[in-house]
């Protein structure tokens, strides 16, 4: 074979993937101008049909069994647009319509595949219809990934009391998706979880405790307070830092007392948390301890120190003024932080 | 031997070198191809039917602090914060650095937005020019200005750094038009990964199109030649390059006008480098080391759809100013990261990503060049076959059809973007028409910026901007 046998070879071959290429974008574009004008008719009678079921509560044989109908995509384009917008009995309601129109027997058995884009797909049809039974609980189990994560969005919709203890598994889970939604989920359900967070707290792995605590943080209860005691004496500084935002986020006099505990944390970061925590908290009884704070090493540390001084009231400005007087670097943390105070009100006025 | 059959014999040999350079160059980038398609693929099967709402609504989401430095934007910057703070995400706060102004963008801010003097105390953890003032928006709590002495585009995303409270920082031109749900979509492969430290988004190209309130509604092809051919390019480099790469050691180039960076690792390495005009580059080349040298976080991926809209030269003037800063960039921080090459300690970013740098973006122009002038040479004095040649043409200028037709067609199938018939054919125009002149232009301008890299020349030069409220037609 020649050098020109070859060049002609290879454009030969150039040609027809080129070819190829043009007829799939302008089939592609073609498809989905004609696709367009006939989903928008079917989809718009699909929603007339839903949305006059959802304002009557009940939706006759004959709506269901058109809605039957509908190509498969249309359907569940059809539910997926409704189903975000609704919750509660509502949402309830729309699930049992898709049940009736055969789409979570559908999503079920797509749940069995062996090709994860489909039991995805499935694990997100049953989410949008709130359906967190069996076969969610063996997708939260699932090889991968997405699908976990997919099931601990689901346990969030329609929360139980296995539903929880799953996602409470599930932040110890080694893919970071997974531990994000099941968070999430807990901190949507809010107080139902409260007892079981509060049970899982001193047994939870080192993988799972942060995720815990941050979500302690963000939907605080009383419950709490006792398992994170123990926490502020932790040897992980991470843990310390989370059960120190958690403290801020219950309040009270036990958890300011805690928060005092940890300003003396050898830990920078865990040391701040607790500087601010204490300072939203309003506690002011431990000004003197944090006023020692504005001469640590850190920066950092020492600025925060200062903000909370001034907004601890009376006394914290009192101290910070103090402070400012003297020499070294509180001092001047504290001077910065009092002289742009006062700039601030001076330009106010 | 005369020396006319010397001639000849260092001519040809000189023809196959660039022969094998060509055929070794295109065989990587048809394997790019199929990565990127592969990659585009398990992409669109994983969003699929997914619930951005979620990352919309969850407390768990990631702050993000957007950086947004400014110069003399006074005609544009109200419509650009604007739509900044109109973006869709929980938990978002946007500092714009006024980086000393000729013009009245700092007045514009304080009343457009009502900024109220906030404490300037705050931790310079990384060097910038001094700061003259901070405000705070009393209307959009979550908007942050810095008035600051000029020091350039990095100095003032690092003075940005230094205010920013954000887990991941942002930094955009501010020219740039982020799609309203672009950070939830961004956001992914860090709420995905715990080795991801920083990722890139599309940006593309919005001449030609109808845009109001900060948001295309109705997207077109550009009609004049200079823009038609840069959408083809950045459709190639963004679709096609980046996305590749994701399987293939991952990017080293996280556009500036729109990338998602760890704040704590920007942080960690002083933030943006100053002296140089790839800063950007530098930045992820920079912080992927830190994770292969420390055992951190190294992993710099690309997200195919959340996009970001741009404004492209529309003269070839200016164009060319740009390519050659582009070049000049390239080649500094490739020089700088010259420990990267070969070395297996930094996996396939040193054994992979930085050779190709290397050898087809910076030196691909001088191959080009070497390869054009020997062609016309050989030809003149018929050392080359002009049968063989024209053959040999028509099949690269085939390949490189292919290749940006293959890129459209991964558009049209994932994210089909432009709806109209004309707008397809105008593209695929440009496609044909790009390697006849206008891609050998870039290979002089590219050359012209690494000869300015070799004689020392490191400044931006002028960029002329209509803005891009102003580009609607």
């Amino acid at each position: 074979m020649t050098s020109f046998d070859v060049v002609e070879r290879v454009l030969a071959i150039e040609g027809a993937v080129l070819v190829l290429a043009l007829i799939v974008i302008f089939w592609h574009a073609l498809a989905m101008r004609s696709d367009s004008a006939a989903r928008g008719a079917l989809l718009g009678r699909g929603r007339t049909l839903l949305y006059a079921g959802l304002q009557s509560g009940a939706m006759d044989d004959a709506a269901v069994e058109e809605l039957r109908r509908f190509r498969r995509t249309f359907q569940i384009r059809l539910f997926a647009d409704l189903a975000p917008s609704l919750t509660g009995k509502d949402r309830q309601w729309l699930g049992d319509i898709a049940d009736r129109v055969g789409l979570v027997a559908y999503a079920r058995r797509r749940a069995r595949s062996r090709f994860w884009w489909r039991r995805l797909n499935a694990a997100r049809l049953l989410t949008l219809f709130s359906r967190s039974d069996d076969t969610m609980s063996t997708l939260a189990r699932d090889s991968h990934e997405l699908v976990r994560a997919q099931a601990a969005e689901a346990f969030g919709h329609a929360p139980s009391d296995e539903g929880i203890e799953t996602l409470l598994e599930l932040l110890g889970d080694p893919r970071r998706i997974v531990r994000f939604m099941a968070r999430d989920s807990l901190v949507r359900i809010g107080r139902p979880a409260h007892a079981a967070i509060a049970d899982a707290i001193p047994r939870a792995s080192e993988r799972a405790i942060d995720a815990l605590l941050s979500v302690a943080a963000t939907s605080p209860s009383h419950d709490f307070a006792s398992a994170l005691a123990p926490l502020v004496r932790s040897p992980r500084a991470a843990t310390r830092a989370g059960a120190a935002d958690a403290l801020r986020a219950i309040g009270g006099a036990d958890a300011s007392a805690l928060l005092s505990m940890l300003l003396d944390d050898s830990d920078t970061k865990v040391r701040v948390r607790a500087v601010d925590g204490l300072a939203s908290l309003g506690f002011w009884p431990a000004a003197p301890a944090i006023a020692r704070l504005l001469d640590a090493d850190d920066w950092q540390l020492r600025y925060r120190a200062a903000v909370a001084l001034q907004n601890l009231g009376g006394p914290g400005e009192l101290l910070l003024r103090r402070v400012a007087d003297g020499e070294g670097h509180g001092a001047a943390i504290a001077r910065r932080v009092v002289d742009a105070a006062a700039q601030l009100r001076a330009e106010a006025v | 031997m005369t020396w006319q059959a010397f001639a000849d014999l260092a001519l040809v040999r000189l023809e196959w070198a660039v022969l094998v350079y060509f055929i070794v160059v295109n065989t990587f980038y048809l394997a790019l191809l199929v990565s990127a398609a592969t990659e585009l693929i398990n992409h669109v099967l994983s969003v699929r039917g997914e619930s951005r709402q979620r990352v919309l609504g969850a407390v768990a989401a990631p702050r993000i602090s957007i950086l947004a430095p400014a110069y003399n934007e006074a005609a544009t910057i109200e419509d650009s914060i604007g739509s900044l703070l109109a973006l869709f995400y929980p938990n978002l706060e946007v500092i714009v650095v006024n980086d000393g102004s000729k013009d009245d963008t700092i007045g514009v801010l304080r009343k457009a937005f009502d900024l109220a003097p906030i404490h300037s105390v705050f931790e310079q953890k990384i060097e910038a020019q001094p700061v003259r003032a901070l405000y705070r928006s009393r209307t959009h709590g979550n908007l942050v200005v810095v008035d600051k002495v000029n020091g350039g585009k990095a100095d003032a995303l690092n003075a940005a750094l230094n205010l920013a409270t954000g887990d991941l920082v942002c930094s955009i031109d501010a020219d740039t038009l982020i799609e309203p749900d672009a950070l939830q979509r961004m956001v992914r492969p860090f709420l995905s990964r715990d080795d991801v430290v920083a990722a890139g988004g599309t940006v593309r190209v919005a001449n030609g199109s109808t845009i109001r309130d900060g948001r295309i509604l109705d997207l077109r092809s550009p009609k004049q030649p200079i823009p038609g051919f840069q959408v083809v390019e950045y459709l190639r480099a963004f679709l096609f390059g980046r996305l590749g790469w994701n399987r293939m050691g991952g990017n080293l180039i996280i556009s500036g006008a729109f990338g998602l960076f760890d704040r704590e690792a920007v942080l960690a390495i002083g933030g943006y480098a100053r002296d140089t005009v790839g800063e950007d580059m530098e930045l992820v080349l920079r912080l992927r080391r830190r994770g292969y040298e420390q055992g951190g976080p190294s992993v710099a991926g690309f997200v195919p759809d959340p996009v970001a809209w741009t404004e492209v030269p529309e003269s070839a003037r200016v164009l060319g100013r740009q390519r050659d800063r582009w070049h000049r960039g390239l080649a500094d921080v490739l020089v700088r990261h010259r420990g990267i090459f070969a070395n297996p300690r930094y996996g396939g970013m040193g054994m992979i990503g930085y050779p190709y740098f290397f050898f087809v973006e910076l030196l691909g122009p001088v191959i080009e060049a070497i390869g054009l002038v020997g062609a016309v040479v050989g030809l003149l004095i018929g050392a080359i076959n002009i049968p063989f040649a024209i053959l040999f043409f028509l099949l690269a200028y085939g390949y490189g059809v292919v290749l940006s037709v293959m890129t459209l067609m991964l558009e049209e199938l994932s994210y089909h973007r432009y709806s109209r018939m004309s707008d397809r054919l105008r593209l695929l125009a440009w496609i044909l028409l790009e390697n006849l002149g206008y891609r050998q232009v870039t290979v002089v301008w590219r050359l012209r910026g690494l000869i300015k890299y070799l004689r020392g020349k490191k400044d931006w030069g002028s960029m002329e901007r209509r803005g891009l409220s102003r580009a609607a037609t």
